[in-house]
């Protein structure tokens, strides 16, 4: 794959949902002992699409979400976010705090302690997942601390894919569906590494 | 009436009743280019302000450039039979909605805004209304019937340029 071929082979798409598999397992796994109950993980989902195309598949560019975004560095760059609907986002945080949501001031989504355990939830989310990739595959990645936000999911995604236009005219994205037993939550882990970075991936597992 | 949706790097055209639609923008900026005598219009959906002349390929897709992605904008319109004399633009976009996130977007909003106000200038296309910056997504409507570009907001509402 690269800038001027859009196709992935069946083999690359397979390395890519391996990847997510193990890496959303652990986030999965911690996801767990965080909200006390069992978390459970959809078949993961590799895609390989023009720009413009990848919001419509995730939902629609003007779905109101709350998205919390970590920049990967290292080896490897990209974003991992994870992507969930308000009330997903409050149960995450009523569980963390052990309290009800407390009233976010004006114009913000939450108050500043619930937006910072939303984060911190995400942050060790995203911390197992990548930990389990760089087991995996032998690279060294580092995550930024997260930055949430409630907005358009057109706008939270925008951030990524500025990065993938830099280098071509399409986005490789890795979804990985969370959610516990309950349905009290479900929200999806998006791996989306950078052209170079998806390259990096498939060399380190001995692919290309 | 259709609404015509303007993804990103994407060029729509559009005559009454028919809208211009771009949904979802953070760091992107819509602009629109228009002849409010022929009633003819044509947005552009821009995701960065220039090629980083590291030339890693993405060349095929120019339209999502600022620069030249405006110049194209032109060429659309006027080939659908717009006067170059009478154009006017409106935009909107350029925000940073992850604050302070990762180095490499820090300020893309704006530097995607400016580059976008630097091309029309160079243009000499008047900006007859311009809402940009801030740190919220922005749905854009734009009708060619009275050359509204309605811009809404989740926090803030909706506001008409």
């Amino acid at each position: 794959m690269g800038t001027n071929n859009n196709k992935m082979d069946a083999m690359q798409q397979d390395i890519f949902r391996e990847i997510a598999n193990i890496g959303a397992g652990h986030a999965s796994s911690a996801l767990s002992m965080m909200l006390e109950c069992p978390v459970e993980q959809d078949i993961p989902e590799v895609q390989l699409v023009p720009l413009g195309d990848m919001m419509d598949l995730l939902g629609g560019a003007e779905r109101v979400v709350v998205g919390v975004a970590m920049q990967v560095s290292g080896d490897m760059s990209g974003y991992l976010l994870a992507i969930m609907d308000a009330p997903e986002a409050q149960h995450v945080i009523e569980v963390m705090r052990g309290q009800p949501l407390e009233k976010p001031p004006e114009g913000a989504m939450f108050s500043e302690m619930d937006e910072s355990a939303l984060k911190e939830a995400v942050n060790i989310m995203g911390g197992s997942y990548l930990t389990a990739i760089c087991q995996m595959t032998g690279l060294e990645m580092f995550l930024t601390s997260p930055y949430a936000s409630m907005d358009m999911l057109g706008a939270i995604l925008s951030i990524a894919l500025v990065q993938a236009g830099q280098s071509g005219d399409y986005v490789l994205y890795i979804k990985s569906g969370l959610f516990d037993a309950a349905k009290q939550f479900a929200g999806d882990l998006l791996l989306i590494p950078s052209e170079e970075s998806s390259r990096t991936m498939l060399q380190s597992l001995g692919c290309m | 009436m259709a609404t015509l949706m303007v993804n990103i790097a994407q060029i729509k055209i559009a005559r009454p009743p028919d809208m211009l639609c771009a949904l979802g923008l953070g760091s992107c900026v819509g602009v629109v280019l228009y002849d409010e005598d022929l009633k003819i219009a044509g947005m552009l959906h821009v995701l960065l302000p220039t090629p980083d002349g590291t030339g890693i390929g993405g060349q095929d897709t120019m339209t999502k450039f600022a620069d030249p992605g405006i110049l194209k904008l032109q060429e659309a319109v006027l080939q659908a039979g717009a006067r170059k004399s009478r154009l006017k633009a409106k935009m909107a976009g350029g925000a940073a909605v992850l604050t302070a996130s990762a180095s490499g977007s820090v300020g893309i909003g704006q530097r995607n805004g400016e580059e976008c106000l630097r091309m029309l200038a160079k243009m000499q296309i008047p900006i007859m209304g311009k809402d940009l910056g801030g740190t919220c997504g922005r749905s854009l409507y734009f009708d060619p019937g009275n050359n509204i570009l309605r811009v809404k907001k989740l926090i803030g509402g909706e506001s008409q340029l």
